[in-house]
């Protein structure tokens, strides 16, 4: 078993194309791991097509690109990152590739790499997209919802929910749904549901990330389906596979506030401004915003020992009692930048409850207050 | 006389001359030997923060009113203070200290403790130690400092003003109390005006006169105080140099009369300390993430265990269920018993500005009002009047 199999692959590849594939693969590889094979990427050069390969156990992605002249067949695993760092460095049209003496031989120009190949038959076997009980939806609602969910969600949270996208998909709604704690974010969408499919899971936010970023324009569709264990995403050049979170996701629709009775319709453009003026004066003691709303005004105001303070005012149109209310600008300013709304409406009822951000039917934004005295 | 082993010089006080006057005419030669003075704007009602050693000739000291030093000296060249620049150069001296040891207990930008004992074999001993320091932060930073170098903390303090600037002053055990004795009364510690005078109309000017009196007669004047005055006028301090992170905490201990072995009861004391502690951090509007617990046992040996909450408090209750968490799984009372037992919150940030949590956590605005009652009700009948019920049992 420890003989290296023998390949004598050889191909060509556009070298922008070749980025491109590579930068989304890589994106998942860990820079350290345990088991050092999952450094690595696979690739198999088949007939006029490179295959690229990668997997942390988690996610796994595999990502097909045309353009590429094969001359012979095989596979290879070599360090990502290395081979990342080769392509970006390089600056011709055409890169040239080739197997000899055990050796990955990357040519370009002038310039020649040997990289170390590692052993094919040690890489993780990817899971397999079953044949039957695959469903479809749009691509661009779907990418549109993963985008304004997945920055919600935790990174390395002890509750493991919480560093997942919920999945929930029945009848014909479908709704992603990720948070932290401090802020959830719930996007919804009506989507055809011809096969009565009914599925309720948490799925990796960095699968759902990655997915978002590999489809392209020529994606109508995104396939899916579920296992026991996993989600499996197919476009027409990649297939991500997620293994899915165990765990209770929290009742997201119980935190939703029912009784923000003061709506403000903002510029998305105007509000984000102020924010990021007023997010300039806080710091990790002092993360709090301050919103003052007062008869046609809205002052923001920040403050922290170390840094300074600042004032920020804006018109708007207000004719209720005084009030004020503080938040962390963070959380406002990244749905806000990614949202691609003109104008966005801004839910509040007092300084203890969550304020909402809303879009239509179509996203629910929802993000604890910080508790000033 | 070679210093014995018990008293060994091993503590330094190095305290900044003129320091932020002293800043300001190295980033401005133009000042040098000039009156300066950095503080708040002489129209108004600001204050002076510094004065260099030539504005010093005018009476003017650190404190005063800006409108009254400019009064004293009109000529002098009033610089507003850039207390961040000043932060960032304390962090170069400290740099230097660090260089000698770990053990700096900074008491603010300008002065610090080390404590460098146990580096005499590798760096060279104290004495040397704090003139290379003293001579690095000149030649490195441009600075001049005073340092002390004496076998404890007073000591070392009181070396360190002894002959600014520029001073350069050991205190040897076996010059203590000679050096002590023709100094006034003032120059102990938490000897203010009120002390002064009561030591005054005993007849008692200097420390040397303050030692005809006993232990006994000391605590009839002063309290419990009067015992450490007592140390003090002999020179004796047992207080240990604490580094700075351990430093910016608030903490409540109390020592029994006898060894205690009973959890139940040690726990009932805990929740007595964390309520003063709390009641203290509250009162200074801090929030705080780690709680200390420390136990002393029978034989003077002392252990601390601490742990991180998730986000800062300033509640007696949650600061209590984690005191309580570590005497009962991090502390292994001896046989013989407990000595002392306290309870400290530090990590203080002094903004609250807690994040809500979505999903729960603590009743936050409960604790609060009940933790503003109980400290309503303590400052009207004192801290026995209130206590909170069956707690030492959840």
């Amino acid at each position: 078993m420890a003989t290296k199999t023998v390949t004598t692959a050889k191909w060509r590849a556009d070298r922008r194309e070749l980025l491109e594939a590579l930068s989304h693969v890589a994106s998942i590889v860990p820079a350290k791991s345990p088991k050092p094979i999952l450094q690595n990427v696979m690739l198999t050069a088949m007939e006029n097509q490179l295959q690229l390969a990668a997997t942390d156990l988690d996610v796994s992605i595999s990502y097909n690109m045309d353009r590429v002249e094969v001359h012979r067949p095989g596979t290879v695993v070599v360090y990502a990152h290395k081979l990342l760092n080769i392509i970006q460095e390089l600056t011709a049209q055409h890169v040239d590739f080739e197997v000899v003496e055990s050796m990955l031989r990357v040519d370009a120009d002038k310039s020649t790499f040997r990289v170390v190949m590692d052993d094919t038959s040690e890489f993780p076997t990817l899971p397999e997209f079953p044949a039957k009980d695959e469903f479809q939806v749009p691509k661009d609602v779907f990418a549109t919802m993963i985008k304004r969910t997945e920055f919600a969600a935790a990174r390395e949270q002890a509750r493991y929910s919480f560093n997942g996208i919920l999945f929930h998909f029945a009848k014909s709604k479908l709704d992603l749904v990720a948070t932290d704690g401090k802020r959830l974010a719930w996007a919804r969408a009506k989507v055809s549901n011809r096969k009565k499919i009914d599925v309720n899971v948490i799925v990796p936010a960095k699968g759902f990330s990655l997915l978002s970023k590999v489809v392209r324009d020529d994606d109508e569709k995104i396939g899916l389906s579920v296992t026991d264990n996993q989600i499996l995403a197919r476009t027409k050049r990649a297939k991500v596979s997620c293994r899915l979170i165990e765990g209770q996701f929290p009742s997201y629709e119980e935190v939703v506030p029912k009784d923000c009775d003061k709506a403000f319709t903002f510029s998305t453009d105007e509000l984000l401004s102020k924010l990021r003026q007023s997010h300039i004066m806080t710091d990790q003691e002092s993360r709090a915003v301050r919103f003052t709303f007062e008869p046609n005004l809205l002052r923001f105001s920040s403050q922290a020992v170390n840094v300074g303070e600042s004032k920020i005012e804006m018109v708007i149109d207000y004719g209720g009692e005084e009030f004020e209310v503080a938040f962390n600008p963070e959380y406002l300013i990244e749905p806000l930048k990614i949202l691609g709304e003109e104008t966005i409406v801004l839910k509040l009822k007092d300084q203890d409850t969550p304020g909402i951000l809303e879009v239509g039917d179509a996203y629910v934004y929802i993000v604890m207050p910080i508790k000033t005295m | 006389m070679p210093p014995t082993d018990s008293h060994p010089l091993s503590i330094l006080h190095i305290d900044m001359d003129a320091y932020y006057a002293s800043i300001e005419e190295r980033e401005d030669p133009s000042l040098r030997g000039r009156p300066v003075i950095v503080g708040g704007s002489a129209e108004g009602r600001g204050v002076v923060s510094a004065a260099s050693y030539a504005a010093r000739k005018y009476g003017v000291h650190s404190a005063m009113p800006a409108g009254q030093a400019k009064r004293l000296c009109p000529h002098a060249i009033f610089i507003r203070p850039r207390i961040r620049f000043y932060a960032s150069v304390s962090e170069q001296i400290q740099n230097i200290f660090r260089d000698y040891t770990p053990l700096i207990q900074p008491l603010s930008l300008d002065e610090a403790f080390l404590d460098v004992s146990g580096c005499e074999r590798l760096l060279g001993d104290a004495v040397k130690i704090g003139r290379e320091i003293q001579c690095r932060v000149k030649d490195e930073l441009e600075l001049p400092s005073s340092v002390g170098v004496a076998p404890n903390k007073f000591l070392a303090k009181l070396a360190s003003d002894l002959e600014k600037p520029n001073g350069f002053v050991v205190i040897p055990e076996e010059k203590k109390l000679e050096i002590l004795a023709p100094l006034p009364a003032s120059r102990l510690w938490g000897v203010g005006k009120v002390a002064q005078k009561r030591l005054q109309d005993a007849g008692l000017k200097t420390i040397g006169q303050m030692r005809e009196l006993t232990k006994e007669q000391l605590v009839s004047m002063f309290g419990v105080w009067g015992e450490t005055l007592y140390h003090l006028s002999r020179g004796e301090d047992d207080r240990e140099v604490v580094p700075e992170h351990e430093a910016k905490s608030i903490s409540h201990e109390t020592t029994f009369h006898e060894d205690v072995t009973d959890k139940e009861r040690l726990a009932d004391v805990l929740l007595g300390l964390t309520e003063d502690t709390a009641a203290r951090v509250r009162r200074r509007g801090f929030w705080g993430r780690t709680v200390t617990l420390k136990v002393r046992y029978h034989d003077f040996r002392r252990i601390t265990r601490s742990v991180t909450l998730d986000r800062p408090t300033q509640h007696t209750l949650e600061i209590y269920h984690a005191a309580k968490m570590l005497l009962e799984e991090k502390v292994k009372i001896p046989q013989k018993g407990v000595r002392l037992i306290g309870v400290g919150l530090s990590n203080l940030t002094t903004g609250p500005d807690v994040q809500g949590d979505l999903f729960g956590g603590m009743d936050d605005e409960r604790e609060s009002k009940i933790d503003a009652v109980v400290d309503e009700i303590r400052k009207e009948f004192g801290r026995d009047s209130i206590s909170r019920g069956g707690l030492s049992d959840s």
